[in-house]
């Protein structure tokens, strides 16, 4: 494993490269609370929050998704597969907390006698970046 | 509004005679259990309590964090207060205005026996809109709330804000019209503490006015714009004394009803079914929006109903227990333009 040091200043142009190949999902401020969405701007992003009202599981694990579609043609059934699990994700700016749930639904989902797919192979293109916590909370574990 | 006491005097002569009344009640056996306040784990939260024995009282604080209506503890849905030896324990319930309200308002819909309760009337000078606080502190973590004088001081790791009470207080309390429970009059001895005779209210509704004067196009984008962020945690029914059922409208699925998704018309109908499930019962003690993770006003929408019932039926809802709510009752000189018209 290899590690880099990236200066803070060039944090955006990191961005801009990595918004070019990853749908890119980061902490942004909507209606006052912070939620884990895609980002259009560099500027969106923010870092100095406690932490979201929804987890960033929600990116990869929203509340409602289509897991497939289907119609009928004659007496055929037509399925037609989820076509965007193979996109690139970036999850920017998790909390540690939240970094460690994910290894949980990964667990989860992979057990048993069957493979959840649609969660699977979305978090297998995921990359996730982490944000620290100098100041966590009274309540955070 | 003038205070004539500073808040922390006030609220220590609510607590001390609250007290007063509940050791009064424990030690006379008038009541077995009592469900009140006590200090919360976080600032600006509260925690109910439960408490059954005297020395067990000095736990019951008053302060302007009481969010919770404890009239949802009495609710069918919560396990009762039962005793194996005793059968169902007599409970007394430490109540503002609203929660008193709640707790007339569930006996006219027969679901609270008057009889095996007692409500323990404080003189309530309302609740901090603890969202508002927050949204303005923003991300920095509240280590410690107080109040003092006409002030609530907000202290984090490297700051410290004021607040006027007047203006950061809830804003249902601050038009309350009924800051005490209500006295039954064929139950005397049904309110212990401070409790008030109404003999009719008056309200102005000036807190909805702004939203009232404006056009229908306006309203909707307001209500959809706030409710948009909704996550459907349902913390909303959960905390209403009045959302009883034990399957819920939206939880139903055979069929389904009503979708439960957070697409922006399914959290609509979501709420705006619940709110005409309120008409008539709503009590207005903001605890919806307070417990609102998201932050969101649904008072609004509530209030506004509550001014319709209140214009077509002269009804407030929680005052006497023999009244039947308007939506469960009819009287011929109910008008009905909105299905026949006049000839």
């Amino acid at each position: 494993m290899t590690e880099k040091i990236l200066v803070k200043k060039d944090v955006e142009k990191f961005y801009d490269e990595l918004q070019k190949d990853f749908k890119f999902y980061a902490p942004i401020k909507v209606k006052g609370n912070i939620h884990y969405q895609k980002v259009s701007k560099f500027e969106e992003i923010e870092t100095d929050f406690l932490n979201s009202k929804v987890p960033p599981k929600d990116v990869l694990f929203p509340q409602k998704e289509t897991i497939f579609e289907y119609k009928y043609e004659g007496k055929d059934v037509i399925i037609e597969e989820r076509k965007d699990l193979e996109d690139n994700i970036l999850i920017f700016g998790v909390r540690p907390c939240d970094a460690y749930s994910f290894k949980l639904l990964e667990d989860f989902f992979a057990s048993g006698d069957f493979q959840d797919d649609v969660f699977l192979k979305k978090r297998e293109n995921t990359t996730i970046i982490g944000l620290g916590c100098n100041t966590p909370r009274q309540s955070c574990f | 509004m003038v205070k004539l006491m500073g808040l922390e005097t006030e609220n220590k002569e609510i607590e001390t005679n609250l007290r007063e009344v509940a050791r009064g009640l424990l030690k006379d056996k008038k009541v077995d259990v009592i469900i009140g306040y006590k200090k919360g784990t976080l600032p600006l939260l509260s925690q109910p309590i439960i408490i059954d024995k005297e020395e067990d009282v000095d736990k019951l604080i008053w302060n302007n964090m009481c969010y919770v209506n404890l009239a949802k503890y009495l609710v069918p849905r919560v396990p009762k207060f039962v005793d194996s030896e005793r059968g169902n324990l007599k409970v007394g319930v430490v109540s503002k205005g609203c929660v008193g309200r709640a707790l007339i308002h569930l006996a006219s819909e027969n679901k609270i026996n008057l009889d095996e309760i007692k409500i323990i009337g404080i003189p309530c000078n309302g609740v901090v809109n603890k969202q508002r606080i927050e949204m303005e502190i923003g991300e920095k973590e509240i280590l410690e709330v107080s109040v003092s004088g006409n002030k609530v001081i907000v202290k984090g790791k490297d700051f410290e804000k004021e607040f006027h009470y007047d203006e950061y207080m809830n804003e249902l309390c601050k038009g309350c019209k009924i800051r005490k429970p209500p006295i039954v009059s064929k139950a005397p001895d049904l309110c212990v503490g401070e409790c008030e005779e109404y003999a009719k209210i008056v309200d102005e509704f000036t807190d909805i006015e702004e939203f009232d004067s404006k056009t229908a196009e306006e309203k909707w984008e307001n209500i959809t714009e706030a409710l948009s962020v909704c996550t459907r945690c349902y913390a909303c029914r959960e905390a209403c004394p009045m959302c009883y059922c034990n399957l819920c409208f939206v939880d139903q699925n055979k069929p389904v009803w009503f979708g439960k998704t957070t697409d922006l018309p399914d959290i609509i109908v979501y709420h705006l079914i619940r709110a005409m499930h309120m008409a008539g019962r709503c009590v207005a003690c903001g605890t919806c929006s307070l417990v609102c993770p998201m932050g969101i006003d649904l008072n609004i929408i509530n209030r506004k109903l509550e001014k319709i019932v209140k214009e077509r039926f002269d009804f407030t809802s929680g005052l006497d227990p023999d009244i039947l709510p308007p939506m469960v009752d009819f009287k011929m000189e109910d008008a009905q333009e909105f299905m026949l018209e006049e000839d």
